[in-house]
Order: C-alpha cells, then structure tokens, then sequence
C-alpha cells in the first residue's frame, strides 16, 4: 500500500531522514517506533504528502505521492479539530468534502453513527473545548475513518492523554483496525515500545540523526491475544527485549557522539 | 459605599430642591433609583458591589457640580453651566442630536464597513502567502504608523464631497488594524490545524471560509475594535474640519457660538453613542468567539 524508495529528507543541509526504504503491505499495522527527534513524524507527513521529500519518492496506492494525499487521512496529537466549529460539524465538513453528492441530512446522520461507532453518542453539538482530551482524540479519530481512505496516518495520537485513556484509545485503534479486514492500512507513529508492540502487526524502529530504518520487525501474534496475554507470550517478550536493545544502543550511540563533539575530539 | 450613596442622594436631591433644579432633583433620585432596581437582577455579589460604586461616584460627581454650579456658583456660568442647565438643554437638544447622530454614524458605517470589506480579504490572501507577506510589509509598515488626520485637507481637497473625504479618511484609519491582525491572525493558525485541513481536500472555498476565516478571527476582531475606536477619533475630527451636520459638528458650530451649555450636552451624547456602539461590538464578539469558552 505504502513504498518509500531512496526517500531522503533534509532542512538547510541537516539530514533529518536519510535514503529509507521501507514498504507497508496493504491491511498491514506498521508502527514507527523512534526517540524525538528521530524523525518519524517526518516520515509520516511525506506518506501523507504534506511534506515534498529532498529525494526519493513515496509512492501509495501505486501511484507517486504528490501534495496532499487522497488515499490518506491523518490524526495529530493535537489541533485535529477545528474548535470553532461542535464536533458533529467538524465531521460533517470532512463527509461533506468526501461525499459532496450525498445530502445534507445523509451527511448528519453519517456523522452520527461515526460518533457513535467511537463512543461518543451525545457530543455533535458540543464544541471541541468542551470535551476531554481523550474524546477530542475520539472525534479525530471518527472523523479519519468517516472518509473512505484507505490508509490511516497517526502522530503520535495518544502522546498527551492519561494512562486509562490511552488503554482505552488503544483498544478503540485495534478493534477498528481488525473489524475492517484488511481494508485499511494503518501507520502510527510512537516512542512507546509497549504501545507499539501491543497494536503494531509490524514495528519499524528509526535511528536518530540522521533517522534511518535500523530495524524492521513482524508481530504476528499481536492481533491474536488480549492485552493481559500478549505481554506474557514468549515470542513478544523476545521481541521486546530485542527491541530494547536496538533502542537502547541507538541512544547510546547518539549520546557518545554528543560528548566527541564536547570533548572536541576528531577535529 | 451604600451609606456614601445615601448621602449624596440625600444632599444632591436637597440642594437641587433649595434651588428649584427640579431636573437636578430628578436625576439625583432617579438614578439611585435606576442602580437599585440593576441590583435586583444582579446575582454575583461582585459586580452588585461594582454597581453600587459606580453609581456613588456618579451621583458624587453630579452633587459637587450642583454645589459649585447653582448653591454657590463659584464658576464662571458661561464655561461652567449649571447641572440643571445641561441636563434641561440635554432633553432639548435631543432630536437634533439624533439628526446629527444619524449623519455621523452614516459616514461611519460606511467607512467601516467598507474598511473590514477591504482589510479582511485583503489580510487573508496576503497572509496565506509568504512571499507575497513579504513584498507587502516594508509598505504596510509606513503607511499604517502615518497619522491619518494627515490626509484631511488633501482629501477634503481632491475628492467631490465632504461626505466622500471623510468617508476616505476613516477608511484609511481603520483599514491597517484590520489589515495587520487579518495577516497575524492567518500567520498564527497552527501549522497542523492546517495540515490536518489540507488532508481533507476540501474545496478552496470551504477552505476559506470554514477554516481560514475563523482561524484568523479572535485576532481579526481585535483589530476591528482597535480600527472601531479609530473610526470615531477621525469621524469627530473630520466633522470639526469640514462637515454641515452631524454629531462632531454639532459640537464645534456651539463652541462657535459660545453656547458651553450645549457643547457639553454634545460631548456627553457623543460619550453614551460611542459606549453603546462599543458595547454592541463586544457583545458580536462574544458571540462569535462562544466556542472559546465551552471549556470553562
């Protein structure tokens, strides 16, 4: 569904991403596993083709990404919806522009059921501001599936909710994932291994400076066991702890290069 | 300030009364008696407090000028009417001023109508392009911070009427706030506010007007209140400058003629049509903004 060849991004000669090959099997869960800065929210805005790669192309769907992506819809940690708008009507704007042939009050209804299938009958007239955090992240997430594209672009979606809700959310994430059958190809961008490990059917774990693919893992079990079961399955805590490893000397590796540039070392 | 109040009210109606200021007296009951019956709808106990000194302020105010004025009139009576006097010419003068208001609020309703219909879209092109920011801002730099009371005896001058000059004058005043908070308001919208309306390809009109528009309009109203004040600074200097009628004239041709009385009956009306105007703007922005205050 989604193949990056050579993709090579750079900001005034500093290389943020560096020739990435990755590709993403359609009806796959890939999580973009890195530390900040690494570069994977990057990565994930040239999928959507909100951002023009220095070189390299993205192609999705089979045809090269260019501009803002049709086939793609994405969801920001924050600032998804549009506050001045209540939340019925900010999914309404997105069916509307997906479905202009449909009516006005087909479109209502559709944001209604959208709503519902997330959990949250009862909000189309309230505004954004009115809702917690999680449920604003509830709304994006609606309003995302509401339009018929095929892949579905996440930013780190859960990075700024509590503990319960993030669980809740996440359960929320792979049930929709899983009831759609492969219809939809999901991308989530994370820097939280558990996270990753718990929703992703496959991990791509980014390097930092410049974020590069450093390992590329399947989690075939992942969509077979409940949350209390999965981490307790020999396969996903050796994969854990395999991860860990890569993570962990990655930021090693980024920490030593900060202390040869102290030290003034090599120059 | 509830015993002050009752004291002032006690005195001012007691020396309108000496005097025979039977207008004097009225008002020194009647508005009391207006805060009163304010603080019966009122239920926060702070802004009950508010009302009450407000008015003792006000009644203080009026009481001092009664004394000075009419029991021991120690001012000039010429550049210092008497409270009864002003108040009497007030209800007098009412339906010119109302004439004159209409004339005013016509030239400003046009000018400021005309300067959100050309700062608006004019702040939301430049604003959405950078390069096009860029080649506008050294010139909207210069020209905003010029004082536009400048360009009075030029436009009085070049244009056919005195309604046209003024008209112009104001607009060029209010223009630039609007202008400058348009293209800050479009710059500050959150870039992922805007990726993530990109990402619903939605046509570009939609895109304007459901995104761009409102993104921008917390800060778009605030240099509409900023260019609303403008606007009556210029009207009322324009009208001093070159006008027939209306409320800034009124006040001039009076002074000409040295009726103090009257002058300060025009300064006062002018006062209460610009407080309620602004009043009326704040509670549009309000409105408009409600969104904001769904969290609270």
């Amino acid at each position: 569904m989604i193949e990056c060849r050579n993709l090579t991004v750079a900001f005034q000669n500093k290389t943020i991403l560096d020739r990435i090959n990755l590709g993403v099997a359609d009806g796959a869960f890939l999580c973009l596993l890195g530390q900040s800065g690494c570069g994977k929210s990057t990565l994930l805005r040239t999928f959507a083709g909100l951002l023009k790669p220095t070189s390299g192309e993205v192609f999705v769907d089979g045809k090269a990404v260019d501009g803002p992506e049709k086939a793609c819809s994405v969801v920001f940690q924050d600032y998804s919806l549009f506050p001045w708008m209540t939340t019925g009507k900010n999914l309404m704007l997105a069916l509307t522009a997906s479905f202009p042939q449909k009516s006005k009050a087909e479109i209502r209804n559709l944001a209604e059921s959208y709503l519902e299938m997330v959990g949250l009958g009862g909000v189309f007239n309230q505004y954004p501001a009115a809702l917690s955090g999680g449920m604003r992240q509830r709304a994006a997430i609606a309003r995302a599936i509401a339009t018929p594209s095929k892949v579905l672009l996440m930013d780190e979606p859960f990075g700024a909710l509590d503990p319960v809700n993030r669980a809740m959310l996440q359960d929320l994430v792979r049930e929709l994932h899983r009831d759609s059958h492969g219809a939809r190809t999901v991308v989530f961008v994370t820097h939280d291994v558990d996270e990753a490990l718990y929703l992703g059917t496959e991990i791509a774990v980014l390097g930092s400076s410049p974020g590069r693919v450093i390992a590329l893992e399947k989690n075939p079990v992942s969509r077979q066991l409940p949350r209390e079961k999965l981490f307790e399955n020999e396969s996903v805590i050796s994969l854990q702890r395999k991860i860990m490893d890569i993570y962990r000397s990655d930021m090693n590796e980024k920490l030593n290069l900060r202390e040869s540039f102290h030290s003034g070392n090599g120059i | 300030m509830k015993i002050l109040l009752v004291i002032e009210f006690i005195a001012l109606t007691a020396a309108a009364l000496l005097k025979h200021d039977w207008f004097a007296a009225a008002a020194g009951v009647l508005i009391p008696a207006a805060a009163l019956v304010r603080t019966l709808f009122v239920w926060d106990k702070a802004r009950r407090t508010a009302i009450v000194d407000v008015t003792a302020v006000l009644e203080g105010f009026l009481l001092v000028w009664q004394l000075v004025t009419s029991n021991w009139p120690l001012l000039d009576p010429v550049y210092f009417p008497a409270l009864e006097t002003v108040l009497r010419q007030f209800f007098s003068e009412l339906k010119d001023m109302a004439h004159g208001m209409l004339s005013s609020l016509f030239l400003l309703g046009t000018a400021y109508l005309l300067s959100l219909g050309t700062a608006i879209p004019g702040g939301l092109v430049v604003g959405s392009s950078t390069r096009l920011r860029n080649a506008v801002e050294p010139f909207s730099k210069v020209l905003s911070v010029i004082p536009p009371i400048v360009y009075i005896p030029y436009a009085i001058r070049l244009l056919p009427s005195f309604s046209a000059a003024s008209i112009f004058v104001i607009w060029s005043g209010a223009f630039w706030p609007i202008f400058a908070n348009t293209v800050a308001g479009v710059v500050n919208i959150p870039e992922t506010m805007l990726d993530s309306a990109r990402m619903l390809h939605l046509k570009r009109g939609t895109f304007i007007f459901r995104v761009l528009l409102p993104g921008a309009m917390p800060s778009i109203l605030t240099g509409a209140s900023l260019s609303l004040v403008f606007s009556f600074l210029l009207l009322t200097a324009a009208e001093l400058i070159g006008a027939t009628e209306g409320l800034g004239w009124y006040v001039k041709d009076r002074a000409d003629f040295g009726d103090y009385a009257r002058v300060i009956v025009g300064i006062i009306f002018i006062g209460l049509v610009i407080t309620a105007i602004s009043a009326g703007f704040k509670r549009i922005e309000k409105r408009i903004l409600r969104y904001k205050e769904a969290g609270q």
